[in-house]
């Protein structure tokens, strides 16, 4: 499973959702699913996203085992 | 209301009317005799006719309003594509993709079945087609809409 801190790091820089989504090309509901793990993004939307919250992709994203 | 997540709706009501409609069109109620043809429509179908206007113009009001409410993401009252495809963003990309799968699956069971139906020695009503296809068009539409209501604003 994709987990992610964007819901975390956006608050950091306080973007609401709709302002996160405008900077990357998105919309709200998009990063709002994004941030509840129910929509994994693609390469190119994790990047944007990376490089607006000013963090490496790795430290943004990453791979959970799912839970048994 | 988002009217392009409704669209699937206006789809169903539009095709029940049209059943109505064609039921009401087509009763054998024409009667031929030497030089005249008397050609009687049931008023049922008179008066679904005219809901069916009304639900246009109501659709074209919506529409309109839609696009005033939203200039940067207009939608055309006739187009080809289907205005229910909600295709803003990578996510409702796969929302659309997801929900046309679903419906795409269903039909490709759900057409050589009515093929089988009326091949097969069934009682057979002279509307049957009328009423299969309307409730193909029903459970597509709400296959559409339940799964792209998955997506909808959180």
């Amino acid at each position: 499973m994709l987990k992610n801190r964007v819901k975390e790091l956006r608050a950091r820089y306080n973007f609401t959702q709709s302002e996160l989504g405008e900077r990357v090309g998105v919309t709200r509901q998009t990063i709002a699913f994004i941030e509840k793990g129910e929509f994994s993004p693609s390469i190119t939307l994790a990047l944007k996203l990376a490089k607006e919250l000013k963090e490496p992709l790795d430290q943004l994203f990453w791979l959970e085992e799912d839970e048994k | 209301m988002n009217i392009r997540m409704m669209y699937p709706f206006f789809n169903i009501i539009g095709c029940v009317i049209f059943l109505f409609i064609g039921w009401g069109f087509t009763r054998n109620d024409a009667t031929i005799s030497e030089n005249t043809f008397d050609y009687t429509i049931h008023p049922v179908g008179i008066i679904a006719w005219l809901i069916l206007v009304a639900l246009c113009l109501v659709f074209s009001f919506l529409i309109k309003r839609y696009n005033k409410m939203n200039p940067d993401k207009q939608i055309k009252t006739f187009t080809m594509t289907p205005p229910e495809y909600i295709e803003e963003d990578e996510m409702y990309q796969y929302a659309t993709m997801k929900a046309t799968k679903k419906v795409y699956t269903f039909l490709i069971w759900a057409l050589p079945a009515i093929l089988l139906y009326i091949i097969l020695p069934l009682p057979f009503s002279e509307y049957g087609v009328f009423f299969i296809i309307t409730v193909i068009i029903i459970i597509q539409n709400l296959l559409y809409f339940f799964e792209m209501r998955k997506f909808k604003e959180l």
